[in-house]
């Protein structure tokens, strides 16, 4: 299969199908297919605004005198008034405005699994191409690694694929960096944040974006099995070993702060975020459903 | 015993493989560190995990080792030559020859004024060195108990009605030692050793020789006169030599009662009187001290010399009819057997016969008897006084209780030869007293001044050995241990280091020490 040929059948091509999960082409065409008029269910019983309010956004492009190919109810009636002339004001096109993604890839993404991180990030990035979202991917950790900007978007795999060949996790990480590196880079208004958010310098709250998504990838320590004694945990980020008694006041510490990041992006959810976790080796379905719902409202 | 250091290095070699194993086989997880920074801890656990954070079981193992290298080397024991730590105790000895000597100037006396006067003995704690007869066995009498509310001279007559003076056994003050008593006194007459490990204050045997005492006694030996068919006892007499009364036992139960002078006679001997009796049985010999000194009283058992015998064997049934005094028995005392008879395994059990058994051997060997088994003539066979699988003899009386000679052509040849059986039976014979106990062995009976071991049915006398009545000749060393180190504080020094360890468990694992179903 061609890169077109797999464009038009709206499936990743064979070298992009490891990277790009396999439902990401479903769940493509089912929110293409998906209207106004003939909104999901759940989005019905949400009552979603994306919903009730189709068209243009109110973003002001420019004002212009109305020529006869317009549409006469887009007149301005009170420019008339004064000018005695017809105007016409344009917007942007709302579905038009693009998207920045931005993976963590610094060491500590690791710890989740280098690929399937990977695999998230291309997915999503994938998935707002193929719904032809502008999208500005970068991959960052300490810097920006890598950049590519989609102005059209598209169903093609390829760039996907040969933007994540070869890169590692690697670095530390410096969200509040890779953010703003975005925000200048794009005058996208959405922003797409796939992490394992382990950096305390950066909070949810400080993303200069209007729309923000965050995609947690969060694996436990428990996960590793640490026992019941004392444990040496190594800092893939900054080398750094730190060897204390993995007991119950330690699991009591470790579940506190686990609770007040996650309080810090609910916090955020309510104020308009997105935020989602997602676990190694979880069914990520739901989550991309959601995540795309959460960008088109 | 190897040096605490040594012990403490051989004991930290698995702590250090353990260490060892632990840096080589440690996992080392990797994850951001965010959400795990160390929490201040606060309570007991802060300390010991702040200190000893990563290796606090290997470190609380080499404290255990260290714990027990220094129990081991005996750490808190005193040095070599230092005064032992513990309560002192001072021992007065409470055998026969403390009741020797002129009454007030008895070594007994000596010990009790030594006592009451001495300040530097006030504070140790007083004990006697007494034979129990009930028990058959040495033992310390705690002496503030016995002698409370006796005052002045009272004190040596208290414990003279209470305790049996016997022939003890010093080594009993060892347990002094096990009981935490340090410095160790003993208050005696002569010791017939030289002592390490506590001191002894000889208070002087009082010897006839030298006039502290007047008189000395004791019975060298007592056998059959088969020429004459009387029963001779011979003393070895020292100092003055008073009137003897002689006391026969009245069978079965007895008491003693006096025998009349004409079924005994007095002969003087070269070291002493020899008394002669015309019949076998239990008397009584006392010897009263003059000027009021403490008389010695012996009981003897003669007994017959007629032995209930059997014989097996040929060459055995002739050594039976060879000796009149040996009268063949289904209930043999004694059991003559020539080897190879199926007799020599019933009298191989203990409680069976005495066993004196045969071989004859086709040629000459090379060993000649003793001259005291054979009377002093040359016989040339072998004779082992203990068969090998035979049962051993009892201590106190000291007889073998299985002979066994191989005979030549030589020894059978030999006139002498039977000397040799004589011997050899005479010399298993009940001896006429014992002069030592084993513990337990029975129950020991006051009989007007002598003593009497009853052992089942057997009634057996008991006289203090030689050496209570007269001075012994010193030889050999009697060592007492050195106080055990201190086990109650290394013993709680584990026991806490232990519960560290426990405590320090349970704090990192979260789990109950003792967990249920």
């Amino acid at each position: 299969m061609s890169d077109g040929e797999a464009a038009r059948s709206g499936q990743p091509r064979d070298a992009a199908r490891g990277l790009v999960d396999p439902e990401a082409a479903a769940l493509v065409r089912a929110f293409g297919r998906r209207t106004p008029r003939r909104p999901p269910l759940s989005a019905q019983a949400s009552r979603d605004p994306m919903f009730r309010r189709a068209g243009s956004s109110f973003d002001l492009k420019n004002i212009r005198e109305y020529q006869s190919t317009d549409d006469p109810r887009r007149i301005e009636w009170k420019l008339e008034g004064r000018t005695d002339r017809l105007f016409v004001k344009e917007y942007y096109d709302e579905e038009r405005d693009g998207a920045a993604v931005l993976v963590d890839l610094s060491a500590s993404l690791g710890v989740y699994g280098a690929a399937e991180a990977k695999r998230v990030g291309a997915t999503i990035a994938w998935m707002l191409g193929a719904l032809g979202v502008p999208t500005s991917l970068e991959a960052f950790a300490g810097r920006t690694l890598r950049r590519l900007s989609r102005q059209r978007g598209g169903k093609s795999t390829a760039p996907i694929a040969s933007f994540f060949a070869g890169l590692e996790p690697e670095g530390r990480t410096d969200i509040s960096a890779a953010v703003a590196s975005a925000r200048a880079a794009s005058r996208y208004r959405r922003l797409v944040l796939v992490s394992d958010f382990f950096d305390r310098d950066w909070s949810p709250r400080s993303s200069p974006f209007a729309r923000n998504c965050f995609v947690r990838l969060y694996r436990p320590f428990s996960d590793l099995r640490p026992g019941r004694a004392e444990v040496d945990v190594e800092d893939p980020e900054t080398g750094r070993r730190l060897r204390l008694p993995w007991d119950a006041a330690a699991e009591a510490a470790y579940a506190r702060r686990e609770a007040e990041l996650d309080a810090a992006f609910r916090e955020a959810a309510r104020r308009g975020a997105y935020y989602g976790i997602l676990r190694p080796g979880e069914p990520r379905r739901t989550l991309y459903w959601s995540l795309l719902e959460a960008l088109y409202a | 015993m190897p040096s605490a250091l040594a012990t403490f290095l051989l004991l930290l070699a698995p702590v250090a493989a353990m260490l060892f194993l632990n840096l080589r086989l440690s996992r080392r997880l990797s994850y951001p560190h965010e959400l795990l920074e160390e929490e201040r801890r606060r309570g007991p656990a802060a300390f010991l995990f702040r200190a000893l954070r990563a290796y606090w079981d290997l470190v609380l193992d080499a404290a255990l080792a260290l714990a027990v290298a220094l129990a081991l080397a005996g750490g808190g024991a005193p040095r070599d030559g230092a005064e032992p730590r513990g309560r002192p105790a001072l021992v007065v000895d409470c055998s026969r020859s403390m009741l020797a000597g002129r009454p007030g100037s008895r070594p007994l006396d000596l010990a009790m004024r030594r006592l009451a006067e001495d300040e530097s003995l006030r504070k140790a704690e007083p004990f006697a060195l007494a034979f129990d007869p009930r028990t058959a066995r040495t033992r310390l009498v705690p002496l503030r108990r016995l002698l409370s509310g006796v005052e002045g001279g009272g004190a040596a007559a208290r414990l003279e009605g209470e305790l049996a003076f016997l022939a003890v056994d010093y080594g009993e003050l060892a347990a002094l030692r096990r009981r935490g008593f340090g410095r160790i006194t003993l208050l005696t007459d002569a010791l017939p050793f030289r002592t390490e490990g506590f001191e002894a204050v000889e208070l002087g045997f009082p010897d006839p020789a030298s006039g502290e005492s007047e008189f000395a006694a004791y019975p060298s030996s007592a056998r059959h006169d088969r020429a004459s068919g009387s029963w001779l006892v011979a003393l070895v007499e020292a100092g003055r030599r008073g009137d003897l009364s002689v006391k026969a036992w009245r069978a079965p139960s007895g008491p003693f009662e006096r025998l009349a002078p004409s079924r005994y006679g007095v002969e003087e001997g070269p070291a002493g009187r020899i008394l002669r009796f015309s019949s076998p049985g239990l008397y009584l010999v006392s010897l009263p001290g003059p000027y009021g000194e403490a008389g010695a009283d012996f009981a003897l058992e003669l007994a017959s010399p007629a032995t209930a015998a059997s014989a097996e064997g040929p060459f055995s049934s002739r050594v039976l009819a060879a000796f009149p005094y040996l009268a063949a028995s289904e209930k043999p005392e004694l059991a003559l057997v020539d080897e190879g008879g199926k007799g020599a395994g019933a009298a191989a059990r203990a409680g069976g016969p005495r066993l004196v058994s045969t071989r004859l051997a086709p040629e000459d060997g090379r060993l000649v008897l003793s001259p005291a088994l054979a009377g002093g003539r040359l016989i040339a066979a072998g004779a082992e006084p203990e068969a090998p699988g035979f049962a051993p003899a009892p201590a106190s009386g000291g007889r073998a209780r299985a002979r066994r000679f191989v005979l030549g052509p030589a020894a059978l040849a030999n006139e002498d030869l039977p000397l040799a059986y004589d011997g050899a039976i005479l010399a298993g014979a009940e001896p006429p007293f014992l002069d030592s106990t084993r513990p337990g062995e029975g129950r020991i009976e006051a009989a007007m001044g002598a003593y009497l071991l009853r052992s089942g049915d057997s009634l057996r006398p008991l006289a203090p050995p030689p050496s209570e009545y007269f001075a012994p000749a010193r030889d050999g060393v009697l060592r007492l241990p050195p106080p055990p180190p201190p086990r109650l504080l290394w013993s709680a020094v584990l026991g806490l280091l232990s519960a560290a360890k426990l405590l320090a468990w349970r704090k990192s694992t979260g789990k109950r020490l003792l967990a249920r179903g």
